[in-house]
């Protein structure tokens, strides 16, 4: 027991430390009124563009979970040009772990699967919602969501972004 | 009051029944609203330490939260677990309570007021001036412990147990130093009236935290020991025992005993107010300037009483919990020499210095 310890030297710098901290600046964002901007290579919901997409599947394969259900369909354009329409196009959402493969082995990278939508708000009242997206979910939900939020980010939009064509889904196969 | 609003009642039933009914349920609206108040006091300046915000949501500035928080504790089912003594487990919310709450009926917050002119005559503010105050404020904080131990041994839960087990071996350390402490103040007073310890620290002109600082920071720490608060928060400690004694309690008796723990802040403070801080008094009484200034004895007392507040949330942020051997220990083999060493200074300093 020194004599400094009988003065409670100790128990006073605790003191000083913690009030020390009482005036500082709060780091806490009111969530709902205010949102922190997410950076660019945040992992957003998927966003897809069915209409730019080769139905060449490597997603489908590339995916380590196979989470993502593809079925596609050859057809004839009236040009004479052969190409792959997609009828399917599913990612089941509630099994993905966000690793962004899909979209890296993508060869329309950037225009036909695209990750970074900078979209956080995902939760849903039923229960579907949140945990399977189909194609035309897939195509529609991330567009919805920024127009509900007043428009995309400029640092987010994608090219295609303001093609209308992106919201008009080739027809499946059953359907023509 | 003017005369003839009051003409119909005699003077007996007035100035016995009917003033102090009116006082009492003034001073409990006091009371209640400051305990009310201190639990949003302690959440926002526990948040502000911890760089957090603290509550904001209920009303601006959150100044609903008490409210709000009453409504959500009086709503939720009032659970009796297994086992327990019903009657006890009902009683022990009550017998804490009440004791703290009793004591509010001797704590003068002031001398006298006439309410800004309101009135004819001053009245004051308090609702009795007991000749032997201070003895029944120790007896009655010592009450509270039935609550604790009651809550603990209905529950039939080990938790509540150990809270209130340790509770029993705190309340026999702390009180022998509390009492010493409280002694040294008596013999600087020379009475135990609380009204009469004010007026002393008047006449003498300087507040006793100067000649007693030993026996203020000896009775502000087993102050904190009789309010289970951190460090001496082994009754209810949440990292060990859940929350101790009133684990197994729900509804309105869970907000009971959080209620008491407040209300026996609140006493610790207006007791440290009134014993070493002059109680109403502004600061250095004997200063000329005091004369000329209007004497604001509710502002003086409460802003004593907030500062004591706001120590206990801050030594709250501060300070790790004390195990109990150590607590019984600094008790009996600091505490208690310190206080018998301090009630002979004080002696010495009473007789030689304060004449």
């Amino acid at each position: 027991m020194k004599f400094k310890d009988l003065l409670l030297v100790d128990l006073l710098l605790g003191l000083w430390t913690t009030i020390k901290h009482f005036p500082r600046k709060k780091f806490t964002v009111q969530y709902p009124e205010k949102k922190l901007a997410v950076p660019q290579r945040f992992r957003g919901m998927f966003r897809l563009n069915v209409n730019t997409c080769l139905g060449c599947l490597m997603c489908q394969n590339a995916c380590p979970i196979d989470i993502i259900h593809m079925e596609v369909h050859d057809e004839t354009t009236p040009e004479g040009k052969k190409r792959k329409v997609v009828d399917r196009f599913d990612i089941d959402i509630k099994r993905c772990m966000f690793c962004g493969i899909c979209e890296s082995v993508c060869p329309n990278k950037g225009k036909m699967l695209t990750l970074r939508t900078g979209s956080y708000e995902w939760a849903a009242y039923e229960r579907d919602h949140a945990l399977y997206f189909d194609r035309e979910r897939l195509t529609h939900a991330v567009d919805e969501y920024w127009a509900a939020r007043g428009g995309w980010p400029e640092h987010l939009r994608p090219p295609d972004a303001a093609d209308p064509c992106a919201c008009i889904l080739p027809p499946k196969k059953e359907d023509a | 009051m003017s005369p003839e609003l009051l003409s119909w009642m005699s003077p007996e039933l007035l100035n016995w029944v009917v003033i102090p009914a009116v006082k009492t349920a003034v001073i409990l609206a006091i009371v209640l609203t400051i305990v009310a108040y201190a639990t949003l006091l302690e959440r926002k300046v526990l948040a502000y330490i911890q760089a957090r915000v603290g509550p904001n949501r209920a009303g601006p500035k959150a100044i609903l939260q008490p409210l709000a928080d009453g409504f959500k504790l009086m709503s939720k089912e009032d659970l009796v677990p297994d086992g327990a003594m019903r009657f006890l487990h009902l009683l022990a919310p009550i017998l804490i309570m009440v004791p703290a709450l009793a004591i509010f009926a001797f704590i003068p917050m002031g001398d006298t007021t006439t309410l800004f002119g309101l009135l004819e005559e001053p009245v004051p503010i308090f609702v009795a001036d007991l000749n032997v105050a201070v003895l029944f404020v120790i007896g009655f904080a010592g009450l509270g412990l039935y609550g604790v131990v009651l809550g603990g041994w209905a529950s039939n839960s080990k938790y509540s147990l150990l809270g209130a087990l340790r509770s029993a071996a705190q309340i026999v350390s702390y009180e022998v130093p509390q009492a010493l402490a409280l002694i040294g103040v008596l013999v600087l007073a020379g009475s135990m009236s609380l009204v009469r310890i004010v007026e002393a620290q008047r006449e003498m002109g300087v507040w006793f935290a100067f000649p007693g600082f030993l026996a203020f920071f000896i009775y502000f720490v087993c102050g904190v020991a009789e309010t289970n608060r951190n460090p001496f928060d082994l009754p209810e400690c949440e990292s060990e025992l859940v929350n101790g004694y009133f684990t197994e309690y729900s509804g309105v008796k869970f907000a009971l005993f959080y209620m008491a723990e407040y209300a026996n802040i609140l006493v610790v403070s207006c007791l440290s107010t009134i014993l070493f801080l002059g109680g109403w008094l502004p600061p250095f009484p004997s200063l000329a300037v005091w004369q000329h200034l209007p004497s604001l004895p509710l502002f003086w007392f409460l802003a004593k009483v907030f500062v004591f507040i706001f120590f206990y949330i801050w030594v709250r942020a501060t300070f790790p919990r004390y195990r109990f051997d150590q607590l019984m220990g600094l008790m009996w083999k600091w505490m208690l020499p310190l206080a018998l060493a301090n009630l002979i200074l004080l002696a010495l300093v009473k007789l030689w210095l304060l004449k």
